[in-house]
């Protein structure tokens, strides 16, 4: 029951049954006749995608000497606490594992994860999105094959918007303007929602932003900036709109939240793009109703975006198994036949440069959006994904204690900044005890 | 809620016999327990002492393990994270226990009255919720509560009031106190209501010929009867008071920002083991709880007459 | 004689009753509605197409039923786990009751010591234990940890004490009976209301053991439905994760067919459990 972000990366990307035109791709290093050696072999591959068993079908079908077992033994924070313990006690974990990007730096970095560059893996950075391999790639090292993002979008309620005659946002002076006018023609109806223990939101503004909260160099120096110019701007302008009465505060993913999406009291989603998938699984019979549109930007002419969300496959340093891991990874992420079951029969939005320069993808319409062809914008956004994000080997902690100090000023409407100053200091005292050397800077 | 009554019969039953009579008696009684020891020892005793051995280090991400003696102690003596923990279950202790011991009394007494019509049904009832799991019981309260969909929003909006916030901060804990009082009375009613039947009829009848209504039976017969189960109860209380956890964590996904991570000292302990990874600094505070358990459910029982306390 | 029943007194406890009783008559509600039902009707209005068996044949089939191996994991540990620690309770218990041995205040204080500091510090100890044991991933490791339950030792001490006389006990070893074959044939059978309630407390709690089971099993065929539905329940706020099925409905049916069980039990072990009970309220 315990919240925390890890899962919340978790809510995947969409798709519906892309009409899937052949189109021939070259995916370099990952096809069955690779195969390095004939021995039969059988990887453990722990993941909570629920419907994954189609796709692992259809790679046991191609690599008759790999079998591979899938464990769902839970949901982020849940799964990754298992593979803590594994570590520890140097042996039980999987081999090849479902990691969210904000979790794999705390792996990574304490020599958990296996580097692909040596396991077969050196196609990573052609074969990915280079916005994505970014996010698992340390130094020379690569520490997971990506599978998919979360492309910052903005859906909303078009029915809303029409009614109130208000225009579509395009920056984010246009939306408080567009949060007050709807608000002021439809009481019930807010702009969004503000939830106090989703760090997600916050590391999604200040990404875009371009912000640095939280550097680290040589390893062990810290620097924190949770006052710099690019925070206080987002914290400010949610506090002034929170403060205002024009958002509505909600838990996502709660039953509840579903309510207020479905019912019309929430007018828009700023999230990855993934959250179509949301929307289509829970809310089908608001299809047609939602629509959606470019991340609002902060100054008109910008085009930067962020990200929320998304996951790799991670192999474990203590696999012995670690070829065939990786094998497996790249095969259900990289390869042709894996991205289109991670497509079509998973719902995610894959990674590979390839299934984003395919007309056939892109140029789908998406009939839950009014027939939208939602993907040039995802595809669009993931182009301009600012770069420079990072995260640190403590995210969970720092995700943790984000509503002990952030949710409070926007639970109890006071100032979003000083909850950031707080939340900073729970962050430096922490790393002090963690053993590195923190600098708050100015 | 386990353990109680042990302590009580100890003394009791230890009478003095011959040194090799009861030497052999002892051989017996191990052989007994062997197996209760076995697993207690294995499940509980040696990671216990584990988690002992382990709140003397502590575990950087830079800098590996060390050992630090007693830090982690004297840290949590001075965490006040830690002591808003410690004071809200107090609090809630001080508070939430009497109200449902009192409801769990009376509805024992009510049963056991034969005043009640249906009190079969009652019973069994009253007793469920303690059946229901975690969570079911975080999708039940979410909708019951809720402000705008929930049943609470309902009912105010059918008077035409605003509902008030049952997940705020200031209704957080009576919130957390209604979902254990709900869990726990029908468990503790069983109790007293065993402890009730087990008055003898003859008490009864020497009552009636002096005369005695229902009320004053209630009065000078069964609430005496009831004393060492009520601190039985009571103590089991102090335990499931300080370790409070289950409930807050449920209501924690339906409001963050209210049950912060330091809610409880069991939740902080929780949170910086599975969350920031501070297992040795969560061993030491589980181990400065138990012993405020302890000495807390001590204090408890210095209000009891001697005769009826277990420790 | 009868006794009048009063009309105020039944009215204040069913209306008890009935709060008591409001969180469940939700679950039963709305096990019976589809996922969109659950999101566009009232929370205790029943749906307008009835989605119950619709939900339980979703269940049966969702991920190769998975949902019935995780309910009979479930019955597996909690009737092993709650059976063995009644018997070893009882033995224990037993043991307490009837013999002045050495050392026991200090195997009574210690058990009590240990069971006031929390477990949930004690997970990753046990994590590291059960890994070097090689139990983790195994029924042991949630059914080992079941087996121990200090209220029930306790409680079957106090029952031991009164129900068994120790005249009985004398008699017997004078007839030249083994100490086990008393314990068997004479205590034991004394013991029996006691027993079923240590049975009956530690059947719930295994039932509903979430933490443990979560920390030490690696593979979903071996949850139990805590845990089971634990997950679901994450994937289903996690928003749609799934493309086959909406989780929702299968969360709060699976629920209501969790509890159904535990219920049943209640009410047809009611009559031990009293009795069983009686012994550890009452006598001082």
């Amino acid at each position: 029951m315990i919240r925390h972000t890890a899962p919340r990366g978790v809510r995947r990307a969409v798709t519906v049954a892309a009409a899937l035109a052949a189109t021939a791709l070259v995916i370099t290093g990952c096809t069955s006749s690779d195969t390095p050696s004939d021995e039969p072999v059988e990887i453990t591959f722990w993941t909570w995608l629920p419907d994954i068993q189609t796709t692992v079908d259809k790679f046991e079908e191609a690599h008759p000497n790999i079998t591979v077992k899938v464990e769902n033994v839970g949901v982020g924070i849940d799964e990754y606490t298992k593979i803590q313990n594994a570590v520890d006690a140097g042996s039980g974990g999987p081999d090849v594992a479902h990691m969210t990007y904000d979790a794999i730096p705390a792996f990574a970095l304490t020599g958990a994860l296996a580097d692909l560059t040596q396991t077969g893996g050196e196609s990573i950075s052609d074969t990915f999105l280079p916005g994505v391999v970014s996010l698992v790639q340390f130094g020379d090292a690569i520490y997971g094959v990506p599978q998919d993002f979360g492309p910052g979008v903005m859906y909303y309620r078009e029915d809303l918007f029409t009614a109130a005659g208000v225009e579509v946002p395009t920056t984010w002076d246009e939306y408080a303007t567009a949060a007050e006018q709807l608000h002021a023609a439809n009481p019930n109806a807010y702009i969004t929602y503000l939830e106090p223990g989703l760090v997600d939101a916050p590391y999604m503004g200040l990404w875009q932003l371009g912000a640095k909260p939280w550097t680290i160099e040589n390893g062990t120096d810290l620097t924190l900036d949770l006052q710099s110019e690019e925070a206080l701007q987002w914290a400010d302008y949610w506090t002034e709109l929170n403060n205002a009465g024009l958002t509505l505060e909600s838990v996502q993913g709660s039953d509840e939240w579903f309510k207020q999406m479905g019912d019309g009291q929430i007018a828009t989603w700023v999230v990855g793009a993934w959250g179509l998938q949301a929307l289509t699984g829970v809310l089908p019979q608001n299809e047609g109703l939602w629509r959606v549109a470019p991340q609002p930007v902060w100054n008109e002419g910008d085009t930067g975006t962020s990200q929320w969300g998304g996951s790799a496959s991670v192999v474990l340093a203590q696999s012995e198994k670690q070829e065939a891991a990786t094998e497996f990874a790249l095969w259900v992420n990289g390869s042709e036949e894996g991205v289109a079951s991670l497509r079509d029969d998973q719902g995610l939005l894959p990674t590979t440069n390839a299934v984003w320069e395919d007309p056939a993808f892109i140029d789908e319409e998406i009939a839950y959006l009014g027939g939208q062809q939602a993907r040039q914008i995802f595809a669009q956004s993931a182009q301009d994904t600012v770069v420079g994000w990072s995260w640190t080997p403590f995210q969970p902690y720092i995700g943790s204690v984000y509503k002990d100090t952030v949710g409070q000023a926007i639970s109890n409407k006071t100032s979003i900044a000083e909850g950031f100053k707080a939340w900073q200091d729970r962050i430096a005292e922490y790393a002090e005890e963690q053993g590195f050397t923190v600098t708050i800077a100015d | 809620m386990t353990a109680p009554t042990a302590l009580v019969d100890v003394a009791a039953s230890t009478r003095r016999r011959r040194p090799s009579a009861k030497l052999r008696a002892s051989r017996i009684a191990y052989a007994f327990l062997l197996p209760f020891i076995v697993v207690f020892t294995l499940t509980i005793v040696v990671p216990l002492g584990y988690a002992l051995v382990i709140s003397f280090f502590k575990k950087q991400l830079i800098g590996g393990t060390v050992f630090v003696g007693i830090d982690n102690y004297v840290r949590a003596l001075g965490d006040t994270l830690l002591h808003d923990g410690v004071l809200r279950v107090l609090l809630f202790f001080v508070v939430q226990v009497p109200i449902m011991l009192l409801i769990a009394v009376l509805a024992a007494l009510a049963i056991d009255s034969g005043r009640l019509a249906g009190s079969r049904i009652v019973r069994i009832g009253l007793f469920l919720p303690y059946a229901v799991p975690a969570v079911v019981a975080a999708l039940m309260w979410g909708y019951i509560f809720g402000g705008r969909f929930g049943l609470a929003g309902q009912v105010f909006g059918f008077f035409g009031v605003p509902a008030p916030d049952f997940l705020g901060p200031g209704l957080m804990l009576g919130s957390v106190g209604n979902i254990v009082t709900w869990s726990f009375v029908g468990y503790n009613m069983l109790i007293f209501y065993a402890a009730l039947r087990s008055i003898p009829e003859e008490v009864y009848e020497a009552a009636a010929i002096d005369g005695a209504g229902e009320f004053r039976k209630a009065w000078s017969i069964k609430l005496p009867a009831l004393r060492p189960a009520l601190t039985l109860a009571l103590i089991f209380s102090v335990i499931g008071s300080l370790q409070l956890f289950n409930e807050p964590s449920i209501l924690q996904a339906l409001r963050p920002s209210v049950i912060t991570t330091n809610y409880t000292p069991n939740l902080y302990a929780y949170s910086l083991s599975f969350m920031g990874g501070q297992t040795n600094y969560a061993a030491a505070i589980a181990v400065l709880l138990g012993g405020l358990t302890v000495v807390i459910a001590y204090v408890v029982q210095l209000g009891v007459a001697r005769r009826d306390r277990f420790v | 004689m009868r006794i009048r029943k009063s009309p105020v007194l039944t009215i204040l406890f069913w209306m008890l009753l009935a709060y008591f009783m409001l969180p469940l008559v939700w679950l039963l509600v709305n096990s019976t509605k589809s996922n969109e039902e659950l999101f566009t009707t009232f929370g205790l209005a029943f749906p307008n197409t009835f989605a119950f068996f619709d939900n339980v044949a979703q269940l049966a089939t969702y991920q190769d039923g998975i949902f019935f191996r995780w309910f009979g994991n479930t019955i597996l540990y909690a009737v092993v786990g709650a059976g063995g620690a009644a018997l070893i309770a009882a033995m224990g218990g037993y043991a307490l009751a009837k013999f002045d041995f050495f050392g026991k205040r200090g195997v009574v204080a210690s058990i009590l010591g240990a069971t006031a500091v929390p477990g949930t510090a004690l997970a990753v100890p046990t994590y590291m234990l059960f890994t070097q044991w090689g139990l983790i991933n195994t029924e042991a490791a949630v059914i080992l940890p079941a087996l121990a339950s200090p209220f029930g030792l306790f409680l079957m001490m106090v029952y031991a004490q009164d129900a068994v006389p120790e005249s009985m006990i004398e008699a017997a070893r004078i007839d030249g009976a083994r100490e086990w074959r008393i314990f068997f044939t004479i205590a034991f059978r004394l013991m029996v209301p006691g027993f079923v309630t240590v049975l009956l407390f530690q059947l719930v709690a295994t039932w509903n053991n979430y933490f443990l089971p979560l920390i030490v099993l690696n593979e979903s065929d071996k949850f139990p439905l805590t845990v089971g539905l634990s997950l679901w329940n994450k994937l289903a706020n996690a928003g749609g994760v799934s493309v086959v099925q909406p989780l929702y409905p299968l969360v709060i049916t699976g629920s209501l067919l969790a509890v159904l069980p535990l219920i049943v039990a209640f009410i047809f072990l009611q009559r031990y459990w009293q009795s069983g009970i009686a012994a550890g309220g009452v006598k001082q």
